[in-house]
């Protein structure tokens, strides 16, 4: 019986689905795809000794841009999406970033991204813990990033971001230089 | 008209002629250079001589020279068969400065390649020619006919050292150029080898260089140093040699015995004996033996001549003879035993000038006190024997007299280690022989009996076809757990597909996210079209 009613239900959403608009909103990568080489300049680099793991707050496990509008208010865009993760997109960023300010150095390190505020007013916020192995055990600390008048257009965002955790990046291998923890 | 007028006429003055030309001065001054030069020539030219050789091979006429250390002073000038066609004469033109070395006594050779083992000769005679040597002679007389050497003399005849000659009974290997050797060095070569036919002994001549000539004396020792003396006895296997080059070619050694102080510096020729090796030279430092008889009930294999005589350890004497009469009468309480004539050297034991009454007498004594002769193995490798002389306990309450055996004092024996095994063995097997075997057989018969039933028990339960597939079975379970989880392994092919259909699922959760919370929202948003909700506009983007 079950069967019978499944095949006519399928076709109709099916029927309905093609009915439905069609959103072609643009989605935004985080780390972007570098520019294509030639291949006389293709260069083998050595595997990250990095280990790094992100988790994001569920509110930003979703495609659509999460948009601060005040108030503890978000509103998820129906016009902006990341196309991957933010959590694999942010680990993939940050890997880099420390591989450029501290290549070589063997780190592992753990961020947990509480708030990836995007307000309307143009200023981006992440903040949240990150804590760091050095081979005897973890150790963290809470960071708060803002950079006000980040962007005119959504679409920015994308370019901020990244910009954001390079800064994150360059303040924890100062921090571990400088023996602080 | 005529005149005619008188006049006398002048007589002609007659000078005569000068009867000897000046030319004939000419000749005559000619014939002066000639006879100058005749006188000079003969003035200048030495003796000649005529040399005596077996043969004329390398000899030629005009070419061959005569030397004296390598000076030219003379030359072959005629080769002729002597006589009786045994050999030739060789004609030689000496210069005149050679006159003084021509004597009776010298001697010449011809210098010609020669290769033998003690060494290489006469090599520049490949390139100069063969020539005629000369040692010069010390006689005031003078000689013109000379019988040369075919072989040239082992050392100058002039040489400083001294001359010494060796006799032996037995012809070695040594010949004319052998070395003689002092401490492994060759301090002289032999001579001559000649045999004496009055004495029928081989004599050597050594012929030992300056200063070396002062290490003989009349204690000096000469051995035979030809090849490798190897000797193999109840001491072991000893292995002597004086050095490779008399090993190829034979050669003598020469050793003052230790302690002979009083040896007395010895002239040209002394004669002395030549030893067959040197183990020979220190045996000999003990001339005197007296002669006793042991007789053994065992078997003497591997007691050889020679074989030592000792006392805890130190030798006193040695084994002359073995089996002087096999097949003896009974001596005391012996039959048929084997009589060996030991010789005890006094001087070994501290009796030296002891008579053979007062050795008799001292083993008697030691006799009386348990002293007994008994046979020992000296090497097992070699299965040498020796006689050792021992006091024992057990032996001295025992009254033995001093029995006579062929005129020789018989020493008592007592059976040796040898023996003393075959009684340990004939114990141990009668020992054996009181062991309960059949009992012991026959316990074990039925424990292997017992075990044998296990066994084909066991031989049944592992031919049973389930018992054969239980090890198969086991190992291809084990297989394929190792294979799955090998796959489910990190490193795993299962592993690697499971994570990307995990990823891939949370992928597809992630994206359907959006639709959730919109039918969260708007439940018929999938049948009728929502406008996109407007964002609100960035600041500075207005």
């Amino acid at each position: 019986m079950l069967k019978i009613v499944k095949a006519p239900v399928l076709l109709a959403l099916l029927f309905l689905t093609g009915c439905a608009s069609n959103t072609t909103a643009p989605v935004y990568l985080l780390l972007n795809e570098s520019a294509p080489v030639q291949s006389e300049n293709v260069s083998l680099q050595p595997v990250s000794n990095k280990t790094v793991r992100v988790t994001v707050a569920d509110y930003l496990r979703q495609p659509q841009l999460a948009i601060s509008v005040g108030n503890g208010k978000v509103q998820f865009s129906d016009n902006y999406y990341w196309a991957e993760p933010l959590d694999k997109a942010i680990k993939y960023v940050l890997r880099q970033q420390l591989e450029q300010v501290a290549p070589g150095k063997l780190l592992s390190v753990e961020v947990d991204v509480q708030r990836l505020n995007i307000f309307s007013s143009g200023t981006v916020e992440i903040s949240g813990e990150i804590r760091v192995d050095r081979g005897n055990g973890f150790v963290g600390q809470r960071f708060r990033l803002m950079r006000e008048n980040a962007f005119t257009d959504y679409s920015d965002v994308a370019g901020v971001v990244p910009d954001m955790f390079g800064e994150l990046a360059w303040v924890l291998n100062r921090h571990l230089s400088s023996g602080c923890d | 008209m005529m005149k005619t007028e008188s006049t006398s006429m002048p007589e002609a003055r007659v000078v005569r002629g000068r009867k000897l030309s000046i030319l004939w001065l000419l000749p005559l001054l000619a014939l002066m250079i000639g006879g100058w030069m005749l006188w000079y020539h003969y003035s200048h030219m030495g003796p000649r001589i005529t040399i005596s050789f077996h043969t004329a091979d390398g000899i030629e006429s005009g070419k061959t020279q005569v030397k004296f250390r390598n000076v030219v002073v003379g030359e072959v000038v005629g080769v002729q068969l002597d006589n009786d066609l045994s050999g030739i004469n060789a004609t030689v033109q000496m210069t005149a400065e050679s006159t003084k070395l021509i004597h009776d006594d010298t001697r010449f050779w011809i210098v010609r390649p020669r290769v033998s083992a003690g060494g290489i000769s006469g090599l520049s005679t490949l390139l100069s020619g063969t020539y005629i040597e000369l040692s010069p002679g010390t006689s005031d007389v003078s000689a013109e006919r000379f019988v040369g050497d075919e072989n040239p003399p082992v050392s100058q005849p002039d040489a400083a050292g001294l001359r010494v000659s060796l006799y032996s009974h037995k012809r070695g290997s040594l010949s004319i150029g052998d070395p003689v050797l002092y401490s492994g060095f060759q301090v002289g070569k032999v001579e001559e080898v000649s045999f004496d036919l009055k004495n029928r002994q081989v004599r050597y001549q050594l012929f030992i260089n300056e200063p070396y000539n002062q290490l003989v004396s009349d204690e000096t020792r000469f051995w035979n140093a030809s090849g490798i003396d190897l000797k193999a006895d109840a001491a072991g296997v000893v292995l002597r040699m004086e050095g490779l080059e008399t090993v190829l070619s034979g050669g003598v050694a020469f050793a003052t015995p230790e302690g002979a102080t009083a040896s007395v510096p010895v002239s040209d020729n002394h004669i002395f004996k030549l030893y067959p090796d040197f183990n020979s030279t220190t045996e000999q430092e003990y001339s005197v033996g007296y002669d006793f008889v042991l007789l053994f009930d065992e078997t003497v294999r591997g007691l050889e001549p020679g074989a030592e005589v000792s006392f805890r350890g130190i030798k006193i004497g040695y084994v002359k003879r073995i089996a002087l009469d096999i097949f003896t009468k009974k001596v005391g309480s012996q039959k048929n035993a084997i009589p060996v004539v030991i010789s005890v050297q006094p001087e070994r034991i501290g009796k030296p000038g002891a008579s053979k009454k007062e050795v008799v007498q001292m083993l008697n004594d030691a006799i009386h006190e348990g002293m007994r002769a008994s046979l020992k193995s000296g090497n097992l490798l070699t299965g040498g024997k020796f006689v050792d002389v021992d006091f024992y306990e057990h032996e001295a309450t025992k009254k033995v007299k001093l029995t006579m055996f062929h005129n020789y004092p018989v020493l008592p024996t007592k059976p040796g280690e040898f023996s003393g095994i075959g009684e340990q063995v004939s114990t141990l097997l009668t020992k054996l022989n009181d062991l309960p075997l059949e009992k012991t057989v026959a316990d074990l018969n039925r424990t292997l009996s017992a075990a044998e039933k296990s066994m084909a028990s066991l031989h049944s339960l592992l031919d049973d076809k389930n018992t054969k597939q239980l090890p198969d079975s086991a190992a291809q379970t084990l297989k394929t757990a190792r294979k799955l989880l090998g796959d489910y392994s990190a490193q795993g092919a299962a592993y690697k597909d499971l994570q990307g259909t995990l990823n891939s699922l949370q992928t597809l959760v992630w994206q359907l996210k959006p639709i959730v919370r919109e039918l969260s929202q708007q439940p018929n948003s999938l049948i009728f079209n929502r406008e996109p909700e407007k964002d609100p506009q960035p600041a500075q983007g207005q």
